[in-house]
């Protein structure tokens, strides 16, 4: 029964969120309207269970002095402070006003940190296309080509060392025809390919054929 | 070889037939555009009762129109005429807005009915406008300064059309209705709309809702919005809309009876329905192919041949397997294909006492991903070597997950990491800071966007379909090959004809300035 009811359950609401999206009628929209409600009812209160088990882990790190518990211990400090400061230190105000002391730990600390991941993106695409950009072999060759052209056809440069060139053979416009063409052929084929797929994972599912997220073979 | 043949002719032949017969047809549209659109309304705080007239400028009609015709004023006392010229109004007459025009008839008589048209000659065709009437001229009380066109003049909003709400389960009617001329000013003096419905067409009318100034459908000039506010299928309603213009209000003419009502079928995805009928047919019936013991190829995939080397490579070096399972929920067909890999993963970790690490950033990941794994280490018969502590919740936040990630990678250098499910902008963080400690990395995602970075960073790479394929592949269970082989076959050769097809017709069709391309298009929009 342990595996049967989830199956059942599964079958269940694919089959209604299928019928649902051809079927606007009565009790259908109203069914899975229903289904989507208890989804975010289970995701909000597994939100603990997530937030508790950051704490047990990092809890025995510290406790056990683990390699690197250190680091376990800002990850307390940090999640305490940040729900502490929004409880109970927002000077009456909704924790998410401008102003709070929430909205303060916000702005100043978790955005910027945020903001210094996001930035780091910019030396690893440098890095990956330094080493993904080596014209190891004839594939590599156009793929470097390819990517000078694109790069050099989106700045002033581009256009600038093919001025004298009839206007369809400057870079801007054969860095279009790049990404209008070749790229978007190339990404179309694949998300054909990804809506095949899940179309037929989610009929595997829905079927009770495919049981391995369930922790079955 | 029969079938093969009439498989070919269906696919060439019926299915596209089909599908143009199925598709939804484009609706004359409900609100139509005519030249003008005339209105005319008293002058406000005229005591000579004079009527000030506005209508939408004729096409040509702009800032550049030095030699556009004088538009001709008529008026008669009889809808039917004769219709004698009051005026004209040339093109170097500021014009009221950009698009409209007005002009005022101060030479009526109190008390008189008046019918108007306007009417222009441009490029030797005369282009009339409605008849709009009749208004009896009616001297207004003193106020105000005398009103200078185009000032405080609220006219109303025309056309009005109400409509049950199209493939809706009811509790709606859409209403649509051509802007008022003073909306067409865009001026901050303008406040939008009101919207009043009533049970009969004398009333009474309660507000039931208000909407902004400006235009849902700019060519139209039309604005549309759907009124579902206590409506009750089968009951009979009546609407008005009123145009409020700088603390005056001028209604539009009552539109009614109309009804909501639940729709059956929703008439937009027919086509979606036929073309997912044929893909869910052809799964299942490889499937029962599989199940009847025929032999089914499938290619080999280079990211899931490398699985069990990469777990071994990792146990050989004595060092921990790290999988990321992405950054979506559950509800994400991605994170449920990674799972289904984690599952294949931990059976191999379990059965070499391979250490590993599965960091989530959703906590119904973690407990899903809890149950695989320890699943997966009792039927691989070391449940002994299991704890919860495989799988641990760091953060649903994008960037700290991945600066959690990276700091544990850093730290710990596994041999071996995975990266399979929905992944956005931290793709390439996660994977060039595994890449610099020289793990073995296996990705795989159906965001076509980040399959450049994880190719350009990882060793092998599942792209879009082979994240799906995985369950199936490395089981190599009859009944899930055989869906695979469906999608794959059934479904790619359904798809890339109707691709080939389509694209000769539509580019005949370019060609030729047919209207085919169009036509194409909207069959295979859903909506």
């Amino acid at each position: 029964m342990r595996r049967e009811i989830p199956l059942i359950l599964t079958a269940i609401v694919g089959i209604t969120f299928f019928i649902q999206f051809f079927v606007p009628h009565s009790p259908m929209r109203e069914l899975s309207e229903t289904f989507s409600d208890w989804y975010s009812i289970i995701s909000a209160f597994a939100i603990w269970l997530g937030g508790l088990n950051l704490m047990k882990i990092s809890f025995e790190k510290v406790y056990k002095k683990d390699k690197d518990w250190f680091f376990a211990v800002t990850t307390i400090v940090s999640f305490f402070l940040i729900l502490i400061v929004g409880l109970f230190f927002s000077g009456g105000r909704q924790y998410l006003e401008q102003g709070s002391g929430y909205d303060w730990l916000y702005r100043n600390i978790y955005s910027p940190l945020s903001a210094t991941m996001f930035a780091l993106l910019a030396f690893f695409v440098a890095s990956a296309s330094y080493r993904a950009f080596r014209a190891r072999n004839a594939q590599a060759t156009v793929l470097l080509l390819a990517a000078f052209i694109v790069m050099a056809g989106r700045t002033p440069f581009g256009d600038w060392i093919t001025i004298y060139l009839p206007e369809g053979w400057r870079l801007s416009n054969l860095s279009n025809v790049i990404m209008n063409y070749f790229n978007v052929a190339g990404q179309r084929a694949i998300m054909i390919g990804i809506s095949l797929g899940i179309v037929s994972t989610s009929l595997r599912i829905i079927l009770g054929i495919e049981r391995s997220h369930l922790g079955g073979e | 070889m029969a079938n093969k043949v009439a498989s070919g002719i269906f696919i060439i032949v019926i299915l596209p037939f089909l599908i143009w017969l199925i598709h939804k047809k484009p609706q004359p549209p409900s609100v139509s555009y005519p030249p003008y659109d005339l209105t005319a309304v008293l002058t406000p705080y005229d005591t000579a009762g004079s009527v000030t007239l506005s209508w939408f400028t004729l096409e040509g009609d702009d800032e550049a129109a030095a030699y556009f015709p004088d538009y001709r004023i008529l008026r008669s006392q009889y809808q039917q005429g004769p219709f004698e010229e009051i005026g004209t109004v040339s093109f170097d007459v500021p014009r009221s807005t950009q698009i409209s025009r007005q002009f005022r008839d101060i030479a009526v008589v109190a008390g008189g009915d008046y019918f108007y048209k306007v009417v222009a000659e441009v490029d030797g065709e005369i282009i009339e406008s409605n008849v709009f009437g009749p208004i009896t001229a009616t001297p207004g009380p003193a106020g105000e300064e005398p009103i200078e066109v185009p000032d405080i003049i609220a006219f109303p909003p025309t056309q009005l059309k109400a409509y049950d709400t199209p493939n809706d389960n009811g509790g709606s009617i859409t209403l649509e209705w051509k802007i008022s001329a003073s909306d067409a000013a865009r001026s901050e003096r303008f406040k939008g709309y009101d919207i009043y419905r009533g049970a009969s067409p004398d009333g009474p009318f309660e507000k039931v809702g208000e909407t902004t100034s400006g235009v849902s459908d700019s060519e139209r000039q039309v604005k549309i919005i759907a009124d579902g506010r206590d409506i009750i299928n089968g009951v009979e309603y009546y609407y008005y809309v009123a145009a409020k213009w700088n603390g005056y209000e001028a209604n539009s003419e009552i539109f009614g009876p109309v009804k909501s009502s639940q729709q059956w079928f929703h008439t937009g995805r027919g086509v979606s329905l036929v073309l997912l009928g044929l893909l869910i047919g052809s799964i299942l019936y490889f499937i029962n192919r599989a199940k009847a013991g025929k032999e089914l190829f499938i290619r080999k995939i280079g990211g899931l041949e490398a699985v069990d080397e990469a777990v071994g490579r990792a146990t050989e070096m004595g060092k921990a397997i790290f999988y990321v399972p992405g950054i979506q929920d559950m509800n994400n067909m991605q994170t449920i294909a990674g799972l289904t890999i984690l599952g294949r993963v931990a059976r191999l970790t379990a059965q070499y006492e391979t250490k590993l690490e599965v960091p989530v950033s959703r906590s119904l990941v973690m407990v899903a991903a809890r149950e695989i794994v320890k699943e997966s280490y009792l039927n691989a018969g070391r449940p002994d070597f299991y704890n919860d502590d495989i799988v641990y919740y760091l953060t649903d936040d994008q960037f700290g997950y991945a600066a959690g990630v990276d700091g544990l990678v850093i730290r710990k250098k596994p041999a071996t990491v995975f990266y399979q499910g929905a992944f956005f902008a931290e793709s390439l963080i996660l994977a060039e800071t595994g890449n610099s400690i020289g793990a073995i990395q296996i990705a795989g995602t159906a965001m076509p966007a980040q399959l450049p970075f994880f190719v350009a960073a990882c060793d092998y790479t599942l792209i879009g379909e082979e994240l799906f394929a995985a369950s199936a592949y490395l089981s190599r269970e009859p009944k899930l090959l055989g869906s695979l082989k469906g999608q794959d076959l059934g479904g790619k050769l359904i798809f890339l004809s109707l691709a080939l097809i389509f694209v000769i017709i539509a580019t005949l069709g370019a060609f030729t300035g047919s209207e085919i391309v169009d036509t194409i298009q909207r069959m295979f929009n859903v909506n």
